[in-house]
């Protein structure tokens, strides 16, 4: 029977952008949470390539309310710390920028950290743009590996960039990099535009995805489960016979949920509750 | 009587929806197309600004004037960004204001006559009237740097999903009155004033002559789409604009995410359905 545990549920807060972290924070421990991905953008994590505000205080107020920083987030794709740019001072900023938030990531009590390889152009070649990212990401990994964090490097939609947007580009990444500190991350969305399914995804790199941004789509939107079409307990069935334990990140950034983000958690969780095992029934 | 006309010199091209090529293949394109100015949308891959600094106005500028174009207005990114006019924590209002001093440098840099900006937002749970005072002071104190630069802001409308400040052409009037600065005039965005259910008329009768800028796009209200994706009648549009003898800038602010891959296709149908009122197309 399709099961995960409390623990492996993550809350993500994009959709509360319009709220300060406080509110937040609030909402996630109030639908459930235990876990949270932070992301490092306004309002709820301030910082650049020169400076970033006191990990400390967000710590407090996260395990005030019973929870923990699972994970940390930095700004990849929208802003402009991106992993993959041919401009060679744009990429030592980012990479400035990636180095400060593996700093930060430790000091919130989390040791892993999500990003991506967007920073290429889709008028590149996709070969000279993927070697690229290979060699970057080596570098990202050596980051890693001292700073003793885990990287997660997740797919993106083919809007966002032209590499690793497939199963097949993240996992000849992940190998050619080759390092204990470079794990692959599913994101249901960009794998369900990419027209591959979780098995696909394990089958290939098994205990290699070190992370989860489980979110319904339709298979765009970043949903809440129930508003997309994704099939969430034949889905569990596969995270179940590969043994993934790992953390569910709730990405969920539609527009719609920006009015009522507390709503949008509660109701996503509930969806998720149903297959929780392991304890008393809540 | 003749037809209403607009000339080919008001319009200008825009990159947003590029924002997955390089600012080349954009340039490009505007000047096969037809355009002679464009609105520079600042931020990656195209250029990068920050509250440290802006990389390279120079060679931008250079790349924009070889191929027979004008920078006539620069847009920094500021609804994504983690920069808005509207910052509270103090400890992220300077850089703020560092970010936006640093756009209106660099639009003097690109040799620009406007900076399009807007209220930014405050927090949802907030009061409204607090979170005005801090966008009033801001814009006013943005408004001298610009007089010390020569360029004058222009402040667009907001749909209501975006902020709780200014937002309809009544906002806008009153904000432009209590900054009560030469240097911050009105701007139109046909789609917030579409959405707020306003029609171009009822700002010109209000604004007149302060209207010095506009993002001139189709939409159904919502989404910034090129035109005949929309259901806004251009020909009435151009008429109103010529009755009013409204002689600034029209940007394309296209920023609809299916326009991402092939951008080229949304602008080379976008400014033929423009050119037919160009008054040197007769």
């Amino acid at each position: 029977m399709a099961h995960i545990k409390r623990s492996q549920l993550c809350a993500l807060g994009i959709h509360y952008i319009m709220y300060p972290l406080d509110y937040m924070l609030d909402g996630h421990a109030e639908a459930g949470y235990e876990a949270i991905e932070l992301v490092g953008e306004a309002p709820h994590f301030y910082m650049d390539e020169s400076w970033n505000q006191d990990p400390g205080e967000v710590r407090r107020k996260v395990e005030a309310r019973g929870m923990r920083v699972a994970l940390f987030t930095p700004e990849c794709s929208c802003m402009q710390w991106r992993n993959n740019y041919a401009d060679v001072a744009a990429h030592k900023r980012s990479m400035e920028f990636l180095k400060r938030a593996m700093d930060v990531c430790k000091k919130l009590g989390a040791d892993m950290m999500l990003t991506n390889a967007c920073g290429g152009t889709l008028d590149e070649d996709h070969d000279m743009a993927f070697d690229r990212a290979v060699r970057h990401f080596g570098q990202i990994a050596s980051y890693a590996r001292e700073a003793g964090v885990t990287v997660a490097l997740e797919s993106v939609r083919p809007e966002e960039s032209k590499v690793c947007n497939t199963l097949d580009d993240v996992a000849t990444l992940v190998d050619a990099v080759g390092s204990p500190n470079l794990g692959a991350a599913l994101d249901t969305v960009a794998m369900g535009v990419a027209g591959e399914t979780p098995r696909q995804w394990f089958e290939r790199l098994g205990e290699k995805i070190v992370h989860c941004h489980f979110a319904d789509g339709r298979p765009y939107g970043h949903l809440v489960w129930g508003d997309g079409l994704f099939p969430l307990e034949r889905y569990i069935d596969v995270l179940n016979e590969f043994g993934y334990e790992g953390l569910l990140g709730q990405e969920i950034t539609d527009g719609r949920y920006l009015d009522n983000p507390k709503e949008a958690d509660c109701r996503n969780y509930q969806s998720l509750s149903r297959f929780i095992v392991g304890e008393e029934t809540k | 009587m003749s037809a209403p006309t607009i000339r080919r010199d008001q319009v200008d091209g825009m990159n947003i929806h590029w924002s997955q090529w390089s600012l080349d293949a954009f340039l490009d394109c505007q000047e096969r197309l037809g355009f002679t100015g464009i609105e520079l949308w600042g931020a990656m891959p195209h250029l990068w600004l920050d509250c440290l600094g802006y990389y390279d106005a120079k060679t931008i500028r250079h790349k924009i004037e070889s191929r027979g174009l004008t920078a006539n207005v620069f847009c920094p990114e500021n609804v994504i960004s983690p920069y808005q006019v509207n910052p509270q924590e103090d400890l992220y209002a300077s850089r703020c204001r560092d970010y936006f001093t640093n756009a209106i440098r660099c639009a003097a840099e690109l040799g620009c006559t406007y900076l399009s900006i807007n209220s930014g937002w405050g927090y949802w749970n907030e009061n409204r009237e607090e979170a005005w005072k801090r966008s009033r002071d801001m814009l006013r104190s943005l408004a001298e740097v610009a007089e010390q630069e020569g360029i004058i802001l222009t402040l667009e409308t907001l749909r209501p999903q975006e902020s709780q400040l200014v937002v309809t052409l009544e906002d806008e009037k009153r904000m432009l009155e209590e900054v009560g600065h030469p240097n911050l005039k009105a701007m139109v965005d046909t789609v917030a004033m579409s959405v707020s259910g306003e029609t171009l008329e009822q700002w010109f009768e209000s604004l007149g002559s302060d209207i010095r800028n506009m993002h001139f796009v189709d939409c159904n209200p919502y989404g910034h789409l090129v035109w005949g994706d929309g259901n806004r009648n251009l020909g009435d549009w151009v008429a109103t604009l010529e009755k009013y003898g409204y002689s600034g800038f029209l940007g394309q602010e296209i920023t609809d995410e299916r326009y991402l891959t092939n951008p080229a296709a949304a602008d080379f149908r976008n400014f033929h359905n423009l050119e037919r009122y160009f008054e040197d197309e007769l």
